[in-house]
């Protein structure tokens, strides 16, 4: 049952299901509503099926990559970004990044645009941005102004700390 | 999971396509099909009995290629499709007017404008004794992808994006 819905992805039923594929954007409206990716999505959370077996799929099926051919399972790699939209797990953060980030090239017609559009999904219902500060008092902020070291510091005041600043170290280091 | 595609991958080849107006449209040159992408296609005919086939799987182009840049490359973006039919000077069918051969026939997704298919009046019959304003078989002349052949069918012989809702519509570029 495991290994029967992720290789209905890659079967002749599923890739003639789709017809004729105008834009990554209509094949995921589509995959949205695909009983083949609400097979898998249920499978992955019910656990019959690994996030490490979704893993092992894709490795085999990148066997068959070869530069300048168009991949035959590129709609199947798009179907599982779909999947991965609704899954909060390190897994699938990695997938859908990996994924877009191979952007536009003839081997790959759909499935980075579809990631790319997953992930944004994805990352408007999970933020991962975290803000972090460094807070000094006044003895510090003297201390690192009269400090020999050789890199640079800017001091930027922050409205709602009256008496620390908020340091922020560039990253560039000064020669001497 | 996919460093081979990123480091591997193929940004393809471009011409210059342009509209009439100038601006530059989006293109790339498909390889050409392989046998498994040639047998999906039969597989895919295979369930359209009335598809009557003008060249077999072929690459380097797509719908929009065969339609508006003579069949030298993909034209991949739908919105620039409906940017050739503005700047290209092409006017809808009125209603009650004929097709001609060579008209162009639009599937746009129902109750938006998104295109979601382009394809050429390949043959326009008249019913005799019936209606002029009704009564007309047309074929129309597809090439499904670009890794497809092309295939002349009925007009609402085809199946878009897994079965999603359309109109067509007819467009013209006659006077």
């Amino acid at each position: 049952m495991a290994s029967r819905v992720l290789a209905a992805l890659a079967s002749d039923e599923f890739l003639v299901s789709l017809g004729t594929v105008s834009s990554a954007e209509a094949l995921r409206r589509h995959l949205q509503q695909s009983e083949f990716v609400k097979a898998v999505g249920e499978a992955l959370t019910s656990g019959e099926v690994s996030e490490e077996r979704v893993r092992q799929f894709v490795s085999d099926l990148m066997r068959s990559f070869k530069p300048g051919e168009q991949f035959f399972y590129d709609p199947a790699l798009a179907a599982l970004a779909v999947v991965m939209r609704r899954r909060y797990t390190p897994f699938a953060d990695e997938f859908l990044l990996d994924l877009a980030r191979v952007g536009r090239i003839v081997e790959f017609p759909f499935s980075p645009r579809v990631a790319q559009l997953c992930r944004l999904e994805w990352g408007a219902r999970h933020p991962r941005v975290k803000k972090k500060t460094k807070t000094y008092n006044e003895a510090a902020l003297r201390a690192l102004r009269h400090a020999k070291f050789s890199y640079r510091v800017v001091l930027v005041s922050s409205r709602r700390l009256k008496r620390t600043g908020t340091i922020k170290r560039e990253a560039s280091y000064a020669t001497s | 999971m996919f460093e081979i595609a990123r480091f591997a991958g193929t940004p393809g080849r471009s011409i210059v396509v342009q509209t009439h107006k100038g601006t530059g449209l989006e293109n790339y040159v498909a390889p050409e099909p392989t046998v498994q992408s040639a047998n999906l296609y039969a597989a895919k005919r295979k369930q359209h009995p009335g598809w009557a086939q003008r060249k077999p799987a072929a690459g380097v182009y797509n719908c929009a290629g065969m339609v508006w840049a003579s069949r030298r490359t993909t034209l991949p973006e739908p919105s620039d499709w409906r940017r050739v039919l503005q700047e290209d000077n092409y006017r809808q069918v009125r209603r009650g007017e004929l097709p001609h051969v060579g008209d162009l026939v639009v599937y746009v997704r129902k109750g938006y404008t998104e295109i979601l298919h382009v394809a050429v009046v390949f043959s326009v019959d008249r019913f005799i004794g019936h209606d002029p304003s009704g009564g007309v078989a047309i074929r129309v002349l597809s090439k499904w992808d670009n890794q497809s052949g092309e295939d002349s069918h009925a007009l609402d012989d085809l199946v878009l994006n897994g079965g999603e809702e359309y109109v067509s519509e007819i467009w013209t570029d006659r006077p």
